[in-house]
């Protein structure tokens, strides 16, 4: 993805996506290392920071790998950043949770961009809670103008307090623009490294040692927290006051720009002086975050009533209306006014399900037009000629149980390929193709495989593989292997060549790593040739301890194939439709025969390999006519 | 830095006179069909084939005769509705950026999809001396900016009533209609009225082409939409210049030009 921050960077004022202006604030502080693993919406953080040089950016294999990384470099004296989504967080909560304990030499910030309303992820996960878990603090900005000087901040605060910090953006920060004013980079001498194992040798007693300072620090940070202009007083009438933050600030403040606010930039801990005293000067007390009732339940610790997931909700984003109804339900209507006449007379609809909720209205033909709910859906699809479909049309045509795994292959899932038992995290089909075959009656045990991508077998996918040749719980493996991390925007990994900036990079073979984790059998396949795939996988239900690797590049990477074209002899089909069971959107029905379309047909041949009359053909395209 | 808004509203209102008649003409010509005349006095509208969303039968808002001009000001809000692909987040980037050199606050908001392309893909620009949310309020938009008709009609529940709906008059199958589990809906320039006080549909993927590339279609509309909004045609060049890729900046501003004409007489 092509930003623009590296022209910007010469203006002081730019319009900077969220995760461009954290890319900007660590870049400002001075970062000198930053690592991470793709996922939305984190992605750009890196790929934005591999636009500045000077600086060692990488992807690595996960998140825990990229959170360790990050915790050396600090410990080895420069500032350090570490980029995920919120579930990534899940796969570094381990060295997380104990980096709390040993503390950073230079900065270490830890950026966690949540996923509220699941736009794409598995959960919702809250992960402000994280902040409590391992008592580290959590920033947490509401445009990208905080994004970048909460983020500088952030550097900062790890420093005084010897503190990994947890920057946390959401889809509206990290995928929205706003202006933000760009600063210079400051060089922050390396700090020198002193080997002190009390420090940064966490066996048990040394653990023991540093776990008070963990609890000091917790109270000196929410000393911190009542005095820093991180967190913010705006005061208005009195009549309520709003206690809120990140994204959720906006939203109040549409919808009451002159109410009372405490803006919280520090989710965790929380300034209980500053609370106290807020809380004591407002008539109704409102609490407004997005998911759980994190702040609340803390609010309501100190002994102070509020209104919050009694009339916000739990679930999903937030939004204006929203704000509005939840204060209507305790105000009432007619106490509640805001600029939009129209929006009263409607009352709530919420983002995300608003769509849904009611057809176009008021005007003239009302009734007589089709309402959004009964316009043909345009769910997300496998690209035409994308390599993994032929895979589910062969897994789904020999009725097998396929546990799957995280990427744009999760859409296997969806009819009318429908080729997929279960979807839970990064790694998860390997594990759960052996756990299976386990619980299933032989019969059924016998017709488990694991599908999992290139980039997702490397990130977690290789302990389970070595857990089911020591187990001896075997179940077929197949690696989709796209040359890339498809979903994310093509980032890199070590399977594909190049890094974290597009240069040449070792390439990891699969086959290699699957025949030493103890696969009887390894083969590789080509997608496009459907006869030898299925052939391939028939012959892997018989060895168990197999692996097949089936190779093809993503079709939206550039290619250098010369230009073929997909024609349909007319006269040879017989219109039995095998053709159309993959599910291609470049096939379309006329009837029961196909009709090319020729704009999305990529001639990859997988149904020109499935016709069994040759009515379809690729040919070269300068043959035709 | 911010305009005077009021202004600017004045400065415009002859604009959308051109508008309104040039997409008349436009009608004639066959390049673009726009209908639900917001403007009063420009009795011709009722003649124009196909047009049905007359002054007089048009819903509240955009429908009394000084309101027009008070809402084309106010355009504000606007929702880009498209599929992966058609460039959709670039026209948001474009748009935004416009608003940004023109001295507004600018947010923008746009979601990334669970696949590459082929599905749904929707983005918000707001503009304004501040800007609170990046979210355009529910029925709430100033404009639905259409790359794909389908999608188009689909937002526009949220477009407020009286709004501008300027679309593309560009057809994707979704899958189930391609599978056919669904029909596409025959739309109408018209159904937009329900809501819209103005409608214009273009052929945007045809005029690309005679730019020189189907992909600059986002451009084209841009260009119409540029019509209705009281920023220099310059500052818009300049963006798009600076926006897309180096080797696509001529065809993306022979689009802006095609796309800006068929929406009105005028640079």
């Amino acid at each position: 993805m092509a930003h623009g921050h590296v022209k910007e960077a010469r203006a002081t004022r730019a319009l900077l996506y969220g995760n461009e202006a954290i890319a900007r604030g660590a870049w400002e502080a001075g970062v000198k290392v930053a690592a991470g693993y793709p996922g939305t919406p984190s992605t750009e953080i890196i790929e934005s920071l591999a636009g500045y040089d000077g600086i060692h950016v990488e992807w690595s294999t996960n998140e825990k790998v990229a959170l360790e990384v990050a915790i050396g470099a600090s410990i080895g004296g420069v500032r350090a950043l570490a980029t995920m989504k919120h579930v990534g967080l899940n796969v570094a909560a381990d060295p997380l949770m104990t980096v709390s304990y040993m503390g950073v030499n230079a900065g270490l910030v830890i950026v966690t961009a949540d996923d509220p309303g699941m736009h794409s992820s598995q959960n919702e996960q809250d992960n402000r809670w994280y902040g409590r878990f391992a008592s580290v603090p959590v920033l947490e900005p509401s445009d990208s103008a905080e994004a970048l000087y909460f983020t500088k901040q952030a550097f900062e605060i790890s420093e005084k307090f010897d503190v990994p910090v947890i920057v946390r953006s959401v889809t509206r920060i990290s995928h929205a623009r706003s202006l933000v004013e760009l600063g210079d980079r400051v060089e922050p001498e390396p700090r020198p490294y002193r080997k002190d194992p009390r420090k940064y040798v966490m066996l048990p007693a040394h653990a023991r040692g540093r776990k008070p300072q963990v609890v000091a620090r917790v109270r000196e940070l929410q000393q911190f927290a009542s005095e820093s202009p991180i967190n913010r007083l705006e005061w208005g009438s009195t009549e309520r006051g709003f206690i809120t933050g990140g994204i959720s600030y906006q939203y109040v403040k549409e919808a009451f720009p002159d109410a009372s606010v405490l803006k919280l930039g520090i989710s965790y801990p929380l300034p209980e002086r500053l609370i106290k005293d807020f809380a004591s000067k407002v008539r109704v007390l409102y609490v407004v975050e997005e998911l759980d009732p994190f702040w609340e339940d803390l609010v309501k610790a100190m002994g102070i009533s509020c209104h919050g997931k009694d009339v916000f909700p739990q679930v999903g984003e937030l939004s204006r209306d929203y704000i509005i109804a939840g204060v209507e339900k305790i105000e009432g209507a007619m106490a509640v006014r805001f600029r939009s006449p129209e929006a009263a007379s409607q009352g709530a609809r919420p983002a995300g399900q608003r769509r849904q909720e009611r057809g176009p209205e008021g005007g003239p033909e009302q009734g007589t037009l089709p309402g959004p709910g009964d316009l043909p859906p345009r769910p997300p699809v496998l690209c035409p000629g994308c390599p993994h479909r032929p895979v589910f049309y062969v897994l789904k045509k020999l009725g097998l149980t396929v546990t799957g795994d995280i990427g744009c292959y999760t859409l296997g899932a969806l009819p009318p390929l429908s080729a997929k038992d279960t979807t839970t995290c990064m790694g998860a089909s390997i594990g759960h193709a052996s756990g299976m075959s386990l619980g299933l009656p032989p019969e059924q045990a016998s017709r488990v495989v694991a599908v999992i991508g290139d980039s997702t077998f490397l990130h977690s996918g290789l302990t389970p593989l070595i857990n089911m040749a020591y187990n001896r719980v075997w179940r077929p493996v197949i690696i989709l292997d796209n040359g890339t991390t498809a979903m994310t925007g093509h980032q890199g990994h070590p399977g594909t060549g190049y890094d974290a900036r597009k240069k040449p990079a070792p390439r990891i073979s699969l086959e290699e790593i699957a025949s030493a984790c103890g696969a009887k059998s390894v083969s590789v396949v080509d997608p496009y040739d459907v006869k030898s795939l299925e052939r391939t996988i028939r012959e892997a239900l018989k060895e168990p301890a197999s692996v097949v690797i089936t190779s093809r590049p993503c079709i939206l990477l550039p290619r250098q194939e010369p230009k073929k074209r997909l024609i349909f002899k007319a006269e040879l089909c017989r219109e039995c439709g095998l053709c159309m069971q993959p599910a291609c959107p470049a096939l379309e029905p006329d009837g029961k025969r196909p009709r090319v379309n020729e704009v999305l047909c990529t001639a990859c041949g997988v149904c020109a390999e499935i016709c069994p009359r040759n009515a379809l053909v690729v040919t070269e395209a300068e043959e035709v006519r | 830095m911010v305009p005077n808004i009021s202004q600017t509203a004045n400065d415009f209102a002859g604009v959308t006179d051109d508008v309104t008649t040039c997409a008349c003409d436009a009608v004639r010509s066959s390049t673009a069909r726009a209908i639900g005349v917001g403007v009063p006095g420009t009795g011709g509208a009722g003649k124009i084939p196909g047009v049905v969303g007359h002054i007089a039968t048009a819903p509240t808002g955009g429908a009394r005769p000084g309101a027009a001009r008070q809402e084309t000001i106010m355009f504000k809000d606007f929702i880009i509705a498209g599929v992966g692909g058609q460039g959709g987040l670039l026209a948001t980037s474009v748009l935004a950026r416009v608003f940004a050199k023109a001295g507004f606050d600018v947010k923008t908001s746009e979601v990334h999809g669970m696949a590459q392309r082929g599905g749904t893909v929707i983005s918000y620009v707001r503009r304004g001396q501040k800007v609170y949310s990046p979210l355009v309020p529910s029925g709430e938009a100033d404009v639905i900016l259409g790359l794909e008709i389908l999608e188009a009609y689909r937002q526009l529940p949220e477009l407020k009533v009286g709004g501008l709906v300027l679309t593309s008059d560009e057809r994707i199958k979704p899958v189930p209609v391609i599978m056919g589990q669904a029909q596409y809906p025959d739309i109408r320039p018209e159904w937009f009225l329900s809501r819209a006080g103005r409608v214009l549909v273009i052929p945007a993927l045809n005029k690309a082409r005679e730019a020189g590339n189907v992909r600059a279609a986002n451009t084209v509309c841009l260009g119409a939409l540029s019509r209705f909004l009281e920023i220099p045609a310059d500052v818009w060049k300049e963006t798009i210049a600076e926006t897309v890729p180096p080797k696509a900046v001529d065809v993306n501003l022979k689009a802006f030009e095609i796309g800006r004409a068929l929406a009105g007489t005028g640079s």
